[in-house]
Parts: C-alpha cells; sequence; structure tokens
C-alpha cells in the first residue's frame, strides 16, 4: 500500500521531552524519514488527523492524556496505524497492556537509538 | 510447739504436788503406825518392873525403826522422863500438845517447819488398869521424804521431758515425711513453674489431701505448660504474619519509589547514551574517541541493567485476580488484628453478614488495603477508642459489589486534608512513622481492581474509609 508521489516515510515522535525527541529526530532524518514531533497527546492526535503519518513513536509518561490512552484513541481513529510504545522501565504489565490497546512494538526506555530505528524500518517494512 | 510443752508442764506441776501430798500422807501413816507397835512395847516395858533400862530399849527402836528418828517419855507433869539418845534436847517440847493427849488420852499429831521439817506423833501411856501415866513423843525427820519427793519430781520432770523430746521428734518425723517434704516439692514445683522451667510432675505416692494438692499441682502445671506453648504459639504466628505484612507493605513502598525513579531516569539516560550513540555513528571507524563513547554507551546499559533487576524484584506482582469472599480475608486477619487492637487499646469490633457475593478482587492486595485501612484507623482511635467494621452488598451505577467500611472514633480528619491523604507522601504521622503511602497505594490497588476508596470525616467526629469492590459475577 504505497502512498502516491512519496519517496520518504514519516514519523510522529510522540514525547513530552525535547531532548528525546531531537534524539530520535537526528538519527531518523539521517536515514529516509520525515520526523513530526508532539510534546503531547492532543497534539498528536492533531497531527494524526491532518498529516499522512507512516508511523507513531508514542511515549507513555506524559502530561495531560496518558500515553496508553493516547494509544487506545489512535487505535480508534487510525485502527492500521502502526504504533511502537515507548516507556521508562514499564515492565511485563505494561508491555501487555499496550499491545491489548493496539501497539505493534513495545520498547523499554533506556534502549539502544540503532534498536528503535531497526524497528520502525521493520515496522514500516511490514506496512507495506 | 509450744502448747503442748505447757500442757505437759501444768500436768507435771500437779503430778508433783498429787505426789507429795500422797507421799506425806504414806508417810505419816507408817509413822503412826509403827509408833502404835513401840507403844505397847513401852507399855508393856513401864509396866513390868524387871525392865532394866528403858533408855537403851528406845535406843533400840530408834535404831531398828528407820521411821524412827526420836523417842520420847513424859511423866503426868510433862516432864520427859526417857529421852532416847539421838534426839535428846533436840526439840522443843510441844507442852500444849502433850497436855491435849494427856488429858484426852486421844493420840495426836503434828508437822513442824524448822530447821529440820520433822512431823511428832503423841500417844497416852496406859497402865494395866487403863489410867494414863504419861505420853510417849515419836519424831520422825522430813528430810527423808523430802529426799524421796524431790527424787519423784526429778522422775517426773525427766520422763515428762522424754516425752516432750519423742513427741516432738516424733511430730516432726511425721511432719516433715508426710506433710513438709510433699509441700517442699509442692513449693519447689511452684517456683520452677515460676521461673518458666518446663513443669516436671510432683511424684504422687498418697491417697489423702496432700495427695490430691499434687495431683491439682500436676494437672494445673501441664495446664500451665500447655496454654504457654500454645500462646508462644500464637505469638509466633502472629509475629511471623506481622513481619510478612511489614515485610510486603515495605516492598510494595520500595517498588513504589523504584519504579518511580526509574520512570524518571529512564528518559535521560536513553538521551545520554543516545547521544554517545549518535556521536559514534558521525566518527570514522579509527577514531579513537569512539573508545570513550563505547564506554558511555557500557555504563548507561549497566545501569539499566541495575535497574531493570532492582524493578523485577519489587515490582508487584500481577495481581491473581479471583472471586474472594470477605471473611476470607478478614478472618486470617483477625488474630492479628486484635493483637494489634490490644496493643493499641483499642475495641475492634467486626459484623460482617455471611451472606456477602464474594468479590471480584486479588486476596493479597486486599488483605494489604484492608491492613492500611485497620492501622490508620487503630492508630486514629487509640488510646481508648473504637474501630468498627461493617460490610455490606452494594450498587454502583448498574454494578453490584460489597462495601466495607472501617470507621473510627479517633479525631477526624480536616475537609481540606480529605483529597491529599490519597497522595503519595502525605503523612500526618510524625516523620519515620508513616511511610505516607499506604492511602495511594491502597487507591492504586483498588482502582487496578475496579474498586475505589472514599473518606468521611469531620474533626471530632471520627472517621470512616469506605472500600467498594465489584461482585467478581
Amino acid at each position: 500500500m504505497q502512498i502516491e508521489g512519496r519517496t520518504s516515510r514519516t514519523v510522529l515522535v510522540v514525547d513530552d521531552d525535547a531532548d528525546m525527541r531531537k534524539l530520535l529526530r537526528d538519527f531518523l532524518q539521517g536515514g529516509s524519514y520525515d520526523v513530526l514531533e508532539a510534546a503531547n497527546g492532543h497534539d498528536a492526535m492533531v497531527l494524526v488527523e491532518s498529516e499522512a503519518i507512516d508511523v507513531v513513536v508514542l511515549d507513555k509518561e506524559m502530561p495531560g492524556i496518558n500515553g496508553l490512552d493516547v494509544l487506545s484513541l489512535l487505535h480508534h481513529r487510525r485502527p492500521g496505524l502502526p504504533v511502537i510504545f515507548v516507556t521508562a522501565f514499564g515492565g511485563p504489565q505494561v508491555a501487555e497492556e499496550s499491545r491489548r490497546r493496539g501497539a505493534m512494538e513495545y520498547l523499554e526506555k533506556p534502549f539502544r537509538v540503532r534498536r528503535i530505528v531497526d524497528t520502525i524500518d521493520h515496522v514500516v517494512r511490514r506496512a507495506l | 510447739m509450744i502448747p503442748p510443752i505447757l500442757v505437759f508442764g501444768v500436768y507435771g506441776a500437779l503430778r508433783v504436788r498429787n505426789e507429795h501430798a500422797e507421799l506425806l500422807t504414806t508417810d505419816r501413816h507408817s509413822v503412826i503406825l509403827i509408833s502404835k507397835a513401840v507403844q505397847i512395847a513401852v507399855e508393856r516395858a513401864l509396866r513390868d518392873p524387871q525392865t532394866p533400862d528403858l533408855e537403851q530399849l528406845l535406843a533400840e527402836i530408834v535404831d531398828d525403826q528407820q521411821m524412827i528418828d526420836g523417842l520420847r517419855i513424859f511423866d503426868l507433869d510433862l516432864r520427859p522422863t526417857v529421852v532416847s539418845k539421838s534426839r535428846a534436847g533436840a526439840d522443843e517440847v510441844a507442852t500444849d500438845v502433850l497436855r491435849r493427849v494427856i488429858e484426852t488420852g486421844q493420840a495426836d499429831g503434828f508437822s513442824r517447819d524448822g530447821a529440820e521439817r520433822a512431823f511428832y506423833y503423841l500417844m497416852p501411856l496406859r497402865a494395866a488398869n487403863g489410867t494414863i501415866i504419861g505420853a510417849m513423843e515419836v519424831a520422825h525427820l522430813l528430810s527423808a521424804v523430802d529426799e524421796r519427793l524431790r527424787s519423784a519430781t526429778w522422775d517426773i520432770v525427766l520422763r515428762l521431758s522424754l516425752l516432750v523430746a519423742s513427741i516432738t521428734l516424733l511430730t516432726g518425723v511425721v511432719l516433715q515425711r508426710q506433710v513438709l517434704r510433699p509441700l517442699f516439692a509442692l513449693t519447689e514445683g511452684i517456683r520452677n513453674l515460676g521461673r518458666g522451667d518446663p513443669a516436671r510432675p510432683l511424684p504422687v505416692e498418697r491417697a489423702d489431701e496432700l495427695g490430691r494438692v499434687g495431683e491439682a499441682f500436676n494437672t494445673m502445671a501441664e495446664q500451665l505448660h500447655h496454654a504457654r506453648r500454645e500462646l508462644l504459639l500464637e505469638t509466633e504466628r502472629t509475629v511471623d504474619l506481622e513481619q510478612q505484612l511489614r515485610h510486603s507493605a515495605t516492598l510494595a513502598v520500595a517498588g513504589r519509589l523504584a519504579s518511580g525513579l526509574a520512570h524518571e531516569v529512564g528518559t535521560p539516560l536513553n538521551i545520554i547514551s543516545g547521544r554517545a550513540e549518535f556521536l559514534l555513528q558521525s566518527l570514522p571507524a579509527d577514531d579513537p574517541r569512539r573508545d570513550e563513547l563505547q564506554v558511555i554507551v557500557g555504563q548507561i546499559d549497566r545501569i539499566s541493567g541495575m535497574l531493570r533487576s532492582l524493578l523485577d524484584t519489587v515490582r508487584p506482582v500481577k495481581p491473581d485476580i479471583q472471586p474472594v469472599a470477605l471473611r476470607r480475608v478478614v478472618d486470617p486477619l483477625l488474630v492479628l488484628l486484635a493483637h494489634t487492637a490490644r496493643r493499641h487499646g483499642v475495641a475492634l469490633e467486626v459484623s460482617i453478614p455471611d451472606d456477602l457475593p464474594p468479590m471480584r478482587a486479588d486476596y493479597n492486595q486486599l488483605q494489604q488495603v484492608l491492613i492500611n485501612v485497620l492501622m490508620n484507623a487503630f492508630e486514629a482511635a487509640r488510646p481508648a477508642g473504637r474501630v468498627v467494621v461493617s460490610a455490606a452488598r452494594e450498587l454502583r451505577g448498574a454494578q453490584s459489589g460489597v462495601r466495607i467500611a472501617v470507621k473510627d472514633s479517633g479525631p477526624g480528619i480536616p475537609a481540606s486534608f480529605h483529597a491529599r491523604i490519597f497522595e503519595p507522601f502525605f503523612s500526618t504521622k510524625p516523620p519515620g512513622e508513616g511511610t505516607g503511602l499506604g492511602l495511594p497505594i491502597s487507591r492504586d490497588i483498588l482502582k487496578s481492581l475496579g474498586g475505589d476508596i472514599r473518606v468521611e470525616s469531620a474533626p471530632g467526629a471520627g472517621t470512616t474509609f469506605t472500600v467498594w469492590l465489584p461482585d467478581h459475577a
């Protein structure tokens, strides 16, 4: 399901920490990804509605709407959109809960950035 | 020991007095009897003009007769005509008695105390035709009687002393064997028991009162021992349970603190190692600075590894949702709770209906919640208050469930604190006593089980915490 006229994929990074967002941006832009950023769940939902987004990297701990609730909303609005759910030391319970709410992948902070890039590549390939 | 000796003493004194009187009487009778014989002999000698020496006859009589210590013969003018040598001029003459004897013809006797105690017996002497021709006086020294009386007294005293001594000894032995020894054994047993030594049964060889006392003691000691063992076991169980609960509470607190910390440091750690990775990517393969960056990435991995294993040990296990009957949670707790309530001086009342439906809950987590709430109630209600635990069915919207209310008679919580008591680290207890996490953890647990916890309180009116959990059905 290739989208016409587009060579690169768009990744939405949802994290309240600006340095974290910049880190992912720096890595992903070096590859063939466009990066959009949202600092909270509300902004993320706005971007998902207005932009053509291929993958979402979503952090759990955020002010306002909790990451898990954002995940549910995303899944409700865009059931096929791949979401990589990220949390700091979440544990098996969060992993399970995130999958239950529709996350495609689950990663625990701190992760190797190399690894999340690989995961994004993998998810995108699978969505094609 | 004193009364028997007194009785024996009085008895001995009476015996001595009787003995004395008896001895005197016997003595006097003997003297009178012998005197009568002597009287006949003397009268015969007086009537016989052939009698050569009356004085010698008297001397012979005195020598022969131990009872007679002196003899005198008086004429009608009351003059001594013949006197036995032994008593010559020894004694005064009792003129009045002598005269009366001669005038009346009746014998008479009297005692005289002096340097020498003596008994005198005076008799008329008659001629063949019966006319009184004089009188005879027999003297009998009482020193012999006194001597015999003394020895008799000694005899009595000695016998009585022996008797008293043997009775004392016998009583002592009997007392020792029959009463004191069993009593000593009993006292020793009681002392051992008091020291907390294992009760050694007393030997019971007797069928009397003391034997029964021994048996009763043995029974009591055994019961006491049994009760003490029960108490020890009970205390151990309580302490075990308390330690377990404290341990799980500590773990819950540690888990919460650790996971809070981990969540906070997870992102910064990620950024540090990510930045190092980014630099690594941009450096040529032979750049010496790559090693430095590898060290950063490696050390961050190490820190995350440590935090992960720490979290694995303290992370609460996944709730085990089961149908849980409230009684099954509360009943085992009652042992501990009753003990803790007593320690706080708080009266605990629990009334849980038997027909409550089972709740949808995790047994251990619900127990932890109830302990948190009850411990708070005990602390609020002490030193002399009441804590009442009650339960009932309650519908929340369409969901039926069970409401558990814990009401204390404590000072109450100001309205401004009602929301804050569920915040982590909010505590009104002195520093070091409360973690400030009991209620937040309880609320989290109940939330994860689909229930909730609420507080109703006013200063002076006590506090009621209400826990609600849905039915399992």
